[in-house]
């Protein structure tokens, strides 16, 4: 297996953009890696894109546009977690030797998607959805059982405060508004106790990521960023989740991710993650080991994951301030994590950051464990 | 029987007020709600039909302020354990009062859920007992 670099990233405008189609997205998005690396489009020999909403030949619409045509090109789904699933499509063609140079993309119009403005349902022939499963409902209950063991209203919210304050400091987030927990609180209930500021919003918007061979990285850069691990799986039933706030399923992918590149949890760096409801990044932690089982909401109120602590998560603002278009975070959280390794994240620069990680988790299926596909890769410089 | 068709089909009746209909591997003894076709675990194909208890407790739920596909707002949901082992997401009858709370017993019934085209569908919800 060979070693793989990423070499370009590229993100479009994240907002409420009716006007604008997926391919319009995409392209600019490519087109932002594009002229981060300096690399010609026509050196691209394959292409992942992920689409979650009414996708048809998404990857041919924008590449298109950018002059690639003639060349292989997948068009994945995979809920929250496309944007991750596309990124490793194109990490394994160029690890086992299949092509030298690829780009990932993940683009979503939620705008103009069947849901827009609604709660995300499970899939339309879901039972559960149809008696009432919605994503923010869902995460609404495991809040119920979190608060059981401890965890106030307060804590999450003041999720949603550190990630909006580090969206402040990203030009490209889609709100960048301070708030205060009492703001959050006093926003409008949605899922009780999950309010809306607590929940990510509706976004359009699209990333891009060109990954090649390191032989190809070094005529183009003298920083490549290494691709470490990358991994992929999907959720076991229902029943193996006695636990509500316990995803099986992404412990298991962090153990994967971690085994595969070397390094303890500890010598991750920062940590770009799924938090599409404020009170899942605290589970999140546990999930990928930054704390022990337990002990998320510890290592929330003493600051360690805000910018500036141990170990921040979501500097970028995350999905709750940067904007959630589903299938572009899992591409997208992997460009800031690229910033911070090449130490060009600006306000919020993790200093000294060698390592980091993105994490992707999505998908709600009746008789599965919600999370239905987790997918983390993980980078170093 | 029922004024209506039921959500699906083979998921429930209305004996003794509703009962919910599983079915269990003969070779392992997992129980599933809905049924499966074979035993998803042992791939054993001897499965025999469970009624499960009506009645439970309450593991978690959330009261809806927001419209889902079916249900306008407010409206109760929630996931109840039930002593076969299984754990059902259903919705809840709504209480003005939102007196839900986390382990009180449970109690499933058959209601009016929603109207397809004129066709009324029926399903399953529980109340507290």
């Amino acid at each position: 297996m060979r070693e793989v670099a990423v070499i370009g990233i590229g993100q479009s405008a994240f907002g409420k953009f009716p006007g604008r189609a997926a391919a319009d997205l995409g392209a600019e998005a490519v087109r932002a890696a594009v002229e981060d690396c300096g690399i010609s489009p026509k050196a691209i020999q394959v292409a992942y894109c992920a689409r979650a909403y009414d996708a048809n030949c998404t990857g041919q619409g924008i590449l298109k546009e950018v002059g690639v045509r003639n060349i292989e090109i997948i068009n994945v789904e995979n809920a929250c977690a496309g944007g991750a699933t596309s990124f490793r499509g194109v990490w394994k063609e160029i690890a086992d030797g299949r092509y030298d140079v690829g780009i990932a993309i993940g683009v979503e119009s939620m705008t103009t998607s069947p849901i827009a403005g609604r709660l995300i349902p499970p899939e339309k022939t879901d039972l559960d959805g149809h008696l009432g499963l919605t994503m923010p409902g869902m995460f609404a209950m495991v809040a119920r059982r979190q608060m059981e063991a401890g965890a106030t209203a307060e804590d999450f919210a003041q999720v949603s405060v550190k990630n909006h304050h580090n969206g402040c400091l990203n030009p490209q987030a889609q709100y960048k508004k301070e708030f205060t927990v009492e703001e959050i609180l006093g926003s409008r209930m949605i899922c009780d106790p999950i309010t809306l500021l607590m929940c990510c919003p509706n976004t359009d918007g699209a990333a891009a990521a060109i990954l090649c061979s390191m032989e190809v990285a070094r005529r183009y850069t003298t920083q490549p960023i290494r691709v470490l691990a990358s991994a992929l799986c999907s959720a076991d039933y229902k029943y193996t989740q006695d636990d509500i706030c316990a995803s099986p399923v992404g412990v298991k992918v962090a153990k994967m991710a971690y085994e595969m590149a070397g390094v303890d949890p500890k010598d991750i760096d920062l940590v770009e993650m799924h938090d599409a409801f404020a009170n899942e990044e605290i589970l999140r932690y546990e999930d990928l080991m930054l704390c022990k089982p337990g002990e998320g909401i510890d290592l929330l109120r003493s600051g360690a994951t805000a910018i500036g602590g141990r170990i921040p998560v979501n500097p970028s603002g995350g999905l709750l301030a940067l904007g959630h278009p589903l299938s572009a975070s899992g591409v997208r959280t992997v460009c800031e994590v690229v910033l911070h390794l090449r130490g060009q994240a600006g306000e919020r620069q993790t200093p000294k950051a060698k390592v980091g990680l993105a994490q992707m988790l999505g998908g709600l299926v009746t008789n599965l464990e919600h999370g239905a596909v987790a997918g983390i890769h993980i980078l170093a410089r | 029987m029922m004024d209506g068709i039921p959500v699906r089909e083979n998921l429930f009746d209305t004996i003794d007020g509703g009962r919910l209909l599983a079915n269990r591997c003969g070779a392992c003894g997992r129980i599933y709600f809905p049924k499966a076709p074979f035993c998803f675990d042992c791939l054993g194909k001897n499965m025999e039909e469970v009624i499960l208890s009506r009645r439970g407790r309450l593991y978690a739920y959330t009261i809806g302020r927001m419209a889902s596909t079916h249900f306008k707002p407010p409206y109760a949901v929630g996931l109840i354990d039930l002593p076969e082992g299984v754990r059902i997401f259903a919705p809840l009858m709504w209480a003005e009062d939102e007196s839900y709370k986390i382990g009180m017993e449970m109690e499933v019934f058959i209601d009016k859920l929603w109207k397809d085209d004129d066709k009324q569908v029926m399903g399953y919800k529980f109340k507290p007992v």
